[in-house]
């Protein structure tokens, strides 16, 4: 925690202070430095703890100086001071658990003085896929919520949906769902269509710290109205043998073709534009060979 | 597809570079396997004065697991790179493709693939405990320490 802490320019003029500017000892006074605090370099602390444990190394050093300035003896200074520095370690607040399956807990980011750098659960962020099933024309609800403890502040969630009955943690197949606000969302009545994995993303001033998915099935049978379609088709069936003789073939002209709403599909105006220019080319190939049988008269 | 058409393909940002962690105990092929799969990424070229928050900053803090800055073994201090552990591969890819070249108190910063954080690697390498190329430069750099380890003896 001391080479964490505290810069070399800062141990190097501490030790300055107690032996002197060139002295011989100046080595070994730094050596002594390190040697001191060696007990806490496999410390681990809660990331939020840092400043208060920074704010502790300061006073130390200054603690130092002054103690240097009063001719004290670094081979006593030293030990005193890492031990007290311990007391103060053992008194700060632990580094919480981390809960799994997934999420970025940052009340669980540690900070490890062995390496000086800080590092948070090895979790994913991506939650497993929880399955709903409802019937049809019910009301399905997902709760977006974690079981770990989320910040007091500046919490937003933003829900998306992967239509078709996809079941997938894919952020490229989902589509915003603006109208879903909060923690909370539900869908009633259910329907069919609506079958496929709603994602809720929490985010903390646009940090994300979990994706959770819910992938819904809707089951029941089909509406009333589908069943007498059904029965409709099967008596048209019945019915069509039997009166296809009495149907006349329809010969629309032109115009009537034209007047359709569907009449201007694309492949219809493209075949329009060829015999347009086909017709355009004849007439320019007519008028030439004219002009040629024309002139060769003369 | 033609060549000049797959030019339209190419994501200059995504191909890896010459780059290679020449401590990587195992083969090439495997060491490219893990680059392309990688979410890590190797920030270099920075101020000896960057901090994790500014590169948090950078980052619009989002995307980011974890922040490793490389420090000098003996000093302890950042001496200019970091690694950048991102949640996943295609946040890795939005941070290679817009980051790059960016400027970062006053140094075009450079991005690279990396296999992942290790233990023991954010320290230099170099003899004096910063890195390698701070080890021989012989010009003046306030943002990197000065003057190079060589011309300092």
């Amino acid at each position: 925690c001391l080479l964490c802490f505290t810069t070399y320019s800062e141990r190097l003029r501490i030790c300055q202070m107690f032996v002197g500017m060139r002295s011989p000892k100046l080595e070994e006074c730094e050596e002594a430095f390190t040697a001191a605090f060696q007990g806490l370099s496999d410390t681990e602390i809660n990331y939020d703890e840092r400043s208060h444990l920074h704010d502790t190394f300061t006073q130390m050093t200054h603690a130092l100086q002054e103690l240097a300035a009063a001719q004290g003896s670094f081979e006593v200074a030293f030990p005193d001071a890492a031990e007290k520095m311990k007391k103060v370690i053992t008194q700060l607040k632990e580094a919480q658990a981390c809960i799994p399956p997934c999420g970025l807990q940052e009340f669980a980011r540690r900070f490890l003085c062995s390496g000086c750098y800080s590092r948070v659960c090895d979790l994913p962020l991506d939650c497993p896929v929880q399955d709903v099933t409802v019937t049809r024309g019910d009301q399905a609800m997902f709760s977006c919520i974690v079981n770990f403890q989320l910040p007091k502040e500046e919490i937003t969630y933003s829900w998306k949906f992967a239509g078709g009955g996809l079941r997938t943690q894919d952020l490229s197949y989902f589509r915003d769902m603006p109208r879903a606000e909060g923690y909370l969302a539900r869908i009633r009545p259910a329907q069919l269509t609506h079958r496929g994995t709603f994602s809720c993303v929490i985010k903390q001033d646009q940090r994300p710290l979990a994706r959770l998915y819910f992938f819904l099935n809707v089951t029941g049978p089909p509406p009333r109205a589908e069943t007498e379609l059904q029965a409709s088709f099967r008596e048209v069936l019945r019915w069509a043998p039997r009166d296809a003789e009495l149907i006349e073939p329809w010969r629309p002209s032109l115009g009537e073709l034209l007047a359709r709403p569907e009449a201007l599909t694309p492949s219809n105006l493209f075949l329009l534009a060829v015999l347009g220019a086909l017709a355009s080319a004849s007439a320019t190939v007519l008028a030439w060979m004219f002009f040629r049988w024309y002139c060769s008269g003369n | 597809m033609s060549k000049d058409l797959k030019i339209l393909c190419k994501d200059p940002a995504l191909e890896l570079s010459c780059y290679r962690d020449h401590q990587f105990s195992g083969r090439k092929f495997q060491q490219e396997k893990l680059l392309k799969e990688s979410s890590t990424l190797n920030m270099g070229n920075l101020s000896f004065y960057t901090t994790e928050e500014k590169i948090h900053e950078l980052f619009s803090r989002s995307d980011i697991r974890n922040i490793f800055m490389g420090l000098d073994k003996i000093k302890k201090t950042a001496c200019g790179f970091c690694f950048v552990e991102c949640h996943n591969r295609a946040d890795a890819e939005n941070a290679m493709r817009f980051l790059t070249g960016t400027c970062l108190d006053e140094w075009i910063i450079c991005t690279d693939w990396d296999v992942g954080f290790r233990e023991g690697q954010q320290y230099g390498r170099g003899k004096s405990g910063g890195q390698v190329r701070d080890e021989f430069r012989e010009d003046f750099h306030s943002g990197r320490g000065g003057f190079g380890r060589q011309t300092q003896i």
